[in-house]
């Protein structure tokens, strides 16, 4: 017997108890969803924080309004009050988009002046973990990662290690990306198709060990590579005994549709949940894909295979059910 | 059982790219202070900076790959290795990559007037090009905490190699000097014209500084003779005030607590401490009641790293843990340069002479903005 057998028989299952996002639109459940349809100007998220926080947020930047609406969404999802010790894992592809723009437009050439105290705060990239952590009072493990494609999947690894080892009661892992413009400016961080729109938005999940209540479970998070990644996600579907027919697969923002074709076509998966659509496209889409996911309940869906690939040829792939 | 291994360090930094360097300037307690050359700043009365020497790595993104690189590859020669061992991961720890950006931006800028100021690419570009330029095949990815950025990154690698989830970590520290930042912390007033006087009561703020610092962890299944591992550490936030600390020091003694018992070490296996010590009014005020709390106001020698290296923001955590473990390796705890005069408010009296040391654990303290703070434990037979 292989001596990681204890571990992986022995290691906490990691369970999902609420899951909420926030959209380009300040959407914030199912109802208030709606296609994206072009690159729209930037939302006012004002009277959404004064609503969720019970005041505003003086010194919040859109990003940091972003994250904190979603997590405060996502807390809300979840009867019993949140232990202090949650851990908080914030996943950002681009960061702080506003704040840097308006550094460099106040520092860099031709203006040559000083940085505005404010914005060289807030252009911080933790600020909207702080915030998060701030808002709903919890002093425990308070990391931000990024890594373009994967910055979502990154958190959610962590999350789910630190979980697992049992350092964290819970974790609150949430993907948070903003629009910049012009779109031309946007496209230099972050490659757009002619038919895509820039997206943004705020996903979260509550997570932990126990399964009483829970809405759903992180039955894995892996990565492949690209050679035979296709194959590998096949037979972790035979490996967890699913039927395809119950799978719905949610592609990354990296997966083209031949790629997406190809994958379906191997892994025998029919359906597809097409959440870009209503979110636009952002490195950490995936979280508000996720959240999206779960609201849209379909009869005989239980799981979702997010797969997703960044340019160096790494594939990860996130395999969630949904109670029944 | 398993161990990490801090297995190689390298660092580019105001005393060069050569770890010998950096020790024996410690040894000699000189200072680090530079002229900036490679920037002009908006304003005058610049304060007493820590830069890089950029020269020998050329000009705009490319010598700050450069510079990544080389503390990289010091980290990996220093563990001997040539090349980098198959399925190492690289972790970043990084304020921000504003830094790159304004590189990139001032050299394109200087060739073209006209070119558009963009804010930096993705953490993530960066990162990954330069997992690519290493030939790094594992897990790559960047953690933001402010100041704490690589003690965190420090902290994430060895619990994934406790975890079995990797076996070699590359983690690098990176802050470059930016206009951006530097006119940040001017415009907050936050620098002190003097240098950094950490614990002193005349303290006043920061002493910026540059620097990019890689330490290799790799998995060991026992302990070497004279290795230094990586025993324990701890991450939390403290959600008091977003630029300032909680003055009664609670949380930052929770962090300091926590990674103890992370290490499987108490108070009395402790034989100094690396203080964090930004010369802040506020930040050594909360370090000073955290430390007395833990230590019961009976402290073990403290030493401070920042008039020496400046603050190096994100690449504390590497810089200072590869400086000290220079210094204890051979034999002594550098003194606090910039402590003069004791705050009687505080009880800590960092060491004003180099003082002989050996084996045990040290604790190492790292803050940030955002309430982020680490601790580390590092432990020497």
């Amino acid at each position: 017997m292989p001596p990681w057998w204890w571990a992986v028989i022995s290691a906490p299952r990691i369970y999902i108890h609420a899951t909420a996002a926030i959209g380009p639109h300040g959407d914030t459940c199912t109802s208030e969803r709606k296609a994206v349809t072009s690159d729209e100007p930037k939302q006012d998220l004002k009277p959404l924080i004064k609503e969720l926080v019970g005041q505003p947020l003086r010194q919040a930047s859109h990003l940091v309004s972003l994250a904190v609406c979603g997590a405060l969404l996502c807390r809300k999802q979840n009867n019993p009050p949140l232990d202090r010790t949650t851990g908080i894992y914030v996943a950002t592809g681009l960061g702080e988009l506003e704040k840097a723009n308006a550094l460099f437009y106040q520092v860099m050439p031709p203006r040559n002046g000083l940085a505005s105290p404010f914005d060289f705060i807030n252009a911080a990239i933790n600020m909207a973990a702080f915030y998060c952590a701030k808002v709903l009072d919890l002093e425990s493990r308070n990391l931000t990662f990024s890594h373009n494609e994967f910055s979502f999947e990154v958190a959610l690894e962590t999350a789910i290690s630190d979980l697992r080892a049992g350092i964290i009661p819970a974790a609150l892992v949430g993907g948070v990306d903003e629009r910049s413009y012009p779109r031309s400016y946007h496209e230099e961080r972050m490659p757009l198709n002619k038919d895509q729109f820039m997206g943004e938005g705020s996903g979260w999940l509550l997570l932990d060990t126990s399964p009483e209540g829970a809405r759903g479970e992180i039955l894995e998070v892996a990565r492949f590579d690209r050679g035979d990644a296709n194959n590998a996600i096949a037979e972790l579907l035979k490996q967890h005994r699913m039927n395809p027919a119950q799978v719905t697969l949610l592609p990354g923002t990296g997966l083209n549709s031949d790629e997406t074709e190809t994958l379906m076509k191997v892994t025998g998966v029919t359906r597809k949940h097409e959440y870009i659509n209503n979110c636009g496209v952002f490195y950490t889409a995936v979280s508000f894909g996720l959240t999206h996911f779960c609201e849209q309940k379909q009869a005989g869906v239980r799981y979702a295979l997010h797969v997703n690939h960044d340019n160096s040829g790494s594939f990860i792939i996130v395999l969630a059910s949904t109670s029944s | 059982m398993t161990w990490v291994n801090i297995a190689g360090m390298g660092a580019v930094c105001c005393y060069g790219n050569n770890n010998k360097g950096l020790v024996r300037a410690l040894k000699e307690n000189r200072p680090g202070i530079q002229p900036l050359t490679h920037l002009t700043l908006p304003f005058d009365n610049v304060p007493p900076l820590n830069p890089t020497d950029i020269t020998p790595y050329g000009e705009g993104g490319k010598a700050m790959d450069a510079m990544m690189l080389d503390a990289c590859h010091q980290a990996l020669h220093n563990a001997s290795y040539d090349t980098v061992p198959e399925g190492t991961a690289l972790i970043i720890g990084t304020s921000n990559f504003m830094f790159f950006g304004e590189a990139v931006n001032r050299y394109d800028y200087r060739r073209d007037p006209n070119s558009a100021m963009l804010a930096p690419n993705s953490s993530g570009d960066v990162t990954q090009h330069l997992a690519k330029a290493m030939g790094i095949t594992g897990p790559a990815y960047t953690i933001h905490t402010a100041c704490s950025s690589s003690a965190n990154a420090l902290i994430r690698a060895r619990e994934m190699i406790m975890r079995d989830e990797a076996e070699h970590i590359l983690v690098l520290g990176a802050e470059g000097f930016s206009t951006i930042a530097l006119s940040g912390f001017h415009s907050m007033m936050l620098m002190d014209p003097n240098g950094c006087r950490p614990f002193d009561v005349n303290r006043n703020g920061l002493q910026l500084g540059e620097a990019f610092a890689a330490v290799l962890l790799e998995k060991h299944v026992s302990k070497q003779a004279h290795g230094f591992y990586l025993n324990g550490g701890a991450n939390q936030c403290d959600i008091h005030h977003v630029t300032s600390a909680s003055p009664d020091g609670k949380a930052m003694h929770t962090v300091t607590l926590k990674a103890l018992h992370d290490a499987g070490v108490s108070t009395q296996d402790i034989t100094a401490i690396k203080a964090h010590g930004t010369g802040s009014i506020d930040n050594d005020t909360a370090e000073a009641a955290a430390l007395n709390i833990l230590f019961n106001r009976n402290l073990p020698p403290v030493t401070v790293l920042k008039r020496y290296l400046g603050h190096t923001l994100g690449a504390c955590g590497t810089l200072e843990t590869t400086a000290l473990l220079g210094c204890i390796k051979e034999g002594f705890l550098p003194a606090t340069l910039g402590f003069q005069d004791i705050d009687p408010g505080l009880n800590v009296t960092p060491i004003t002479e180099n003082v002989a040391t050996g084996g045990g654990n040290y604790l190492l303290t790292f803050f940030g903005f955002g309430g982020n703070y680490a601790a580390l434990v590092v432990g020497c037979d």
